[in-house]
């Protein structure tokens, strides 16, 4: 999966060359996310939850009806997770990471320089370690998303792009499952990148 | 379709689309008693948060492996990292020491044995000093064939290890449940039950601690 996700935004770029109206960008940020599960043991109350996390964006996108596109974007976020257990501290549990890729369509928001988009996806957590929640591996999610970008000219072919991104998933582990956990827990990510962009309209 | 309705279009599909709803966690009501009775109380001891426990063993018969395989297994019952350990090369600075020997028949300590036909285990540690255990925790582990190195012996080797690792942890008594690894005589495990059991051990507050 994670290889075709790969092969996926290696090669969009060159399809997308094609297009005259296609347009490129990349950007860090960072992103956080609510917690991933609350669990309560005797009279403790512990809550895991993935720290402020960088983030890599890259996407590309292409005009399919005039002012609207459609584009994939691909995300990358690397950071901590921890289990905060209330009135008596926080557990580093280690690195955590997640790979998402959506398929988006964007259009116009307001006024010119700003644009919306709506997405869906999928996200992979790529724990550094099985251990814990993870001990089974991570999960791969279907990832809906919401975003808004801003976009000024810096040079004649180079634009500053700003990416305001929010998404949201269905979080569980089979870990989790064969503990005994049922349900899913709703975990809600914002996320901002600054970066560049290129082509397509300006 | 202007930009302003095909916005508010696409976030009220999401906003439909997440809902909300959280993860439950399990009951984990099924458990045993882990605590150590000592005249009228009833005792709670588990490793402190952020304590690495060091583990010597004596190196022979694959005890080794079998020891750091009981570490895992016990790691591997925890969610959010409650329980540490780790093999050490020097036995002076162990919490744990784990050995190959006939466990002996007279000594004057806190005895929690297991019995199983290739071999035969226990924990022993001193009598209490007030609210404290004093440490080093021993483990035993000796082979009841005349193939130690079979593939019997070493499963229960390996097993009676991981029983003897549940009580240094702070299960201090029996299962009666022959499925639970920390039944007296395990065949197999851990269960479902020594899962909840430990997982709520470390969410006790201790009446014991330990110290050298």
């Amino acid at each position: 999966m994670r290889t075709a996700l790969i092969l996926t935004g290696l090669l969009l770029p060159s399809a997308l060359a094609a297009q005259s109206s296609s347009t490129f960008y990349a950007g860090l940020g960072a992103t956080w996310s609510s917690k991933l599960v609350e669990d309560n043991i005797v009279s403790d109350k512990i809550t895991t939850q993935p720290g402020i996390a960088p983030t890599i964006l890259v996407g590309g996108a292409v005009e399919v009806f005039p002012r609207y596109d459609l584009d994939i974007e691909l995300q990358f976020t690397t950071g901590s997770y921890s289990a905060e257990t209330k009135g008596k501290g926080t557990t580093k549990l280690g690195t955590l990471r997640t790979f998402s890729a959506g398929l988006g369509f964007d259009g116009p928001l307001f006024k010119p320089p700003f644009r919306w988009r709506a997405s869906v996806g999928v996200l992979k957590y790529l724990p550094t370690e099985d251990t814990g929640m993870f001990l089974q591996g991570g999960p791969l999610d279907l990832l809906l998303g919401l975003g808004a970008q801003y976009r000024r000219p810096v040079s004649s072919s180079l634009d500053l792009s700003i990416a305001l991104r929010y998404d949201f998933h269905k979080f569980t582990t089979d870990e989790l499952q064969s503990q005994g956990f049922s349900q899913t827990q709703q975990v809600h990510r914002v996320g901002i990148t600054v970066g560049i962009a290129m082509g397509g309209r300006r | 379709m202007s930009a302003r309705s095909s916005f508010l279009i696409a976030v009220s599909a999401a906003v439909a689309a997440g809902g909300c709803g959280d993860i439950t966690p399990p009951s984990r009501s099924d458990f045993y008693d882990w605590r150590l009775v000592v005249g009228i109380d009833s005792l709670t001891f588990n490793w402190p948060e952020g304590h690495t426990v060091q583990v010597w063993v004596q190196d022979t018969l694959n005890m080794t492996a079998n020891t750091q395989a009981g570490i895992d297994t016990w790691k591997e019952q925890f969610l959010y990292q409650e329980f540490d350990a780790v093999l050490v090369a020097d036995s002076s600075i162990a919490d744990v020491l784990v050995g190959v020997t006939i466990p002996p028949a007279a000594v004057r300590a806190i005895r929690l044995g297991s019995m199983a036909p290739e071999c035969v285990g226990d924990t022993t540690f001193p009598p209490l000093n007030g609210s404290t255990i004093v440490l080093p925790f021993h483990i035993r582990v000796q082979p009841r064939t005349l193939d130690p190195l079979g593939e019997a012996t070493q499963a229960c080797m390996q097993l009676t290890v991981t029983h003897e690792l549940g009580h240094a942890m702070g299960l201090f008594v029996h299962s009666t449940n022959p499925n639970d690894l920390m039944f007296f005589d395990p065949i197999s495990g851990p269960t479902a039950r020594d899962r909840n059991t430990v997982q709520q051990l470390y969410h006790f507050d201790p009446d014991l601690t330990a110290s050298r």
